[in-house]
């Protein structure tokens, strides 16, 4: 699988990521990665039908998706797109050692609630949250916020 | 008769609203605005969409309309409709423009939930017009 960028947006699919992210890395695919919405048809059906024009969208649990990431030939150019890190860190688990193991990581829009200290100002992030991106760097994963393609990045290790 | 619904990002509704009152004047009907910023999450958005429902439901229902297919505003709308659609009359229309705003705004009071959705949709088709090709 061709995968041209990874990122964590608590919205998945919405206005930002189809226009701006979309051309600048000439996507053709986004595979979403997340248990819930995969369990979800409805949801499924509405972000399918959201897809713009010339990109498809697939959703998969993380164990479905990583079987995916390894046995897909395509050379279309993909984002895996997930909702939570802990989907990001249980793939990247699961890759680990293998010719698709994840090498970077956007964490581009994770939202406030009880629990989270805002570290951005679209990103949010609760302690195991922090945690979690801790374990991803030490996988060799590096870890960067950018909320828009003209944002800079920010490395995480600003933020944690 | 029914209750309209604009959900969008930022402060685009509230300015939607406002300027549409400024060439229709002041709506008949209820309207209620929502935004959504990204300070906050999707499931906050939802459960403020629900309640704009739950209060449509003597006055004929709730027509939503959303600034863009696949945004936030748009998918919890969806997520709303999908939840309430057995017990409340709902509807979600996406791609919001002003001149659909207006034209609904003039039939809320006189039409049901479903016409009003479909003059939604047949304005904001009608309103997309290449002046080049037709001159």
């Amino acid at each position: 699988m061709n995968v041209v960028a990874s990122r964590v947006d608590e919205r998945l699919v919405h206005g930002q990521i189809m226009t701006s992210w979309a051309k600048h890395l000439q996507l053709k695919r986004i595979i979403i990665v997340d248990d819930q919405v995969a369990k979800d048809d409805f949801m499924m059906t509405v972000l399918s039908m959201s897809a713009p024009a010339g990109i498809a969208i697939e959703i998969f649990s993380v164990d479905d998706a990583a079987n995916k990431i390894a046995t897909d030939t395509s050379s279309e150019k993909t984002l895996l797109l997930f909702k939570k890190i802990s989907a990001a860190l249980k793939l990247t688990q699961v890759l680990k050692g293998t010719p698709s193991a994840c090498t970077e990581l956007n964490i581009g829009n994770i939202g406030s609630v009880p629990g989270r200290m805002q570290v951005t100002k679209n990103v949010f992030l609760s302690s195991e949250e922090k945690n979690q991106i801790k374990q991803l760097q030490s996988m060799g994963v590096n870890v960067f916020l950018q909320m828009l393609y003209t944002d800079p990045r920010t490395s995480a290790n600003n933020v944690i | 008769m029914f209750n309209v619904l604009l959900v969008t990002h930022g402060k685009l509704s509230e300015e939607f609203l406002t300027t549409a009152c400024m060439i229709y004047g002041r709506p008949a009907g209820n309207v209620v605005t929502l935004g959504f910023s990204s300070r906050q999450t999707q499931e906050d958005l939802l459960l403020r969409i629900k309640d704009c429902v739950y209060a449509a439901a003597d006055e004929g229902g709730c027509l939503i309309l959303c600034d863009i297919l696949g945004g936030s505003p748009f998918l919890m709308a969806a997520k709303a409709y999908q939840e309430l659609k057995s017990q409340f009359l709902v509807e979600v229309v996406s791609g919001l423009n002003l001149g659909m705003l207006i034209e609904v705004l003039s039939c809320q009071e006189d039409m049901s939930l479903l016409q009003g959705k479909q003059v939604a949709i047949n304005a904001a088709k009608h309103s997309i017009f290449d002046l080049a090709d037709r001159l």
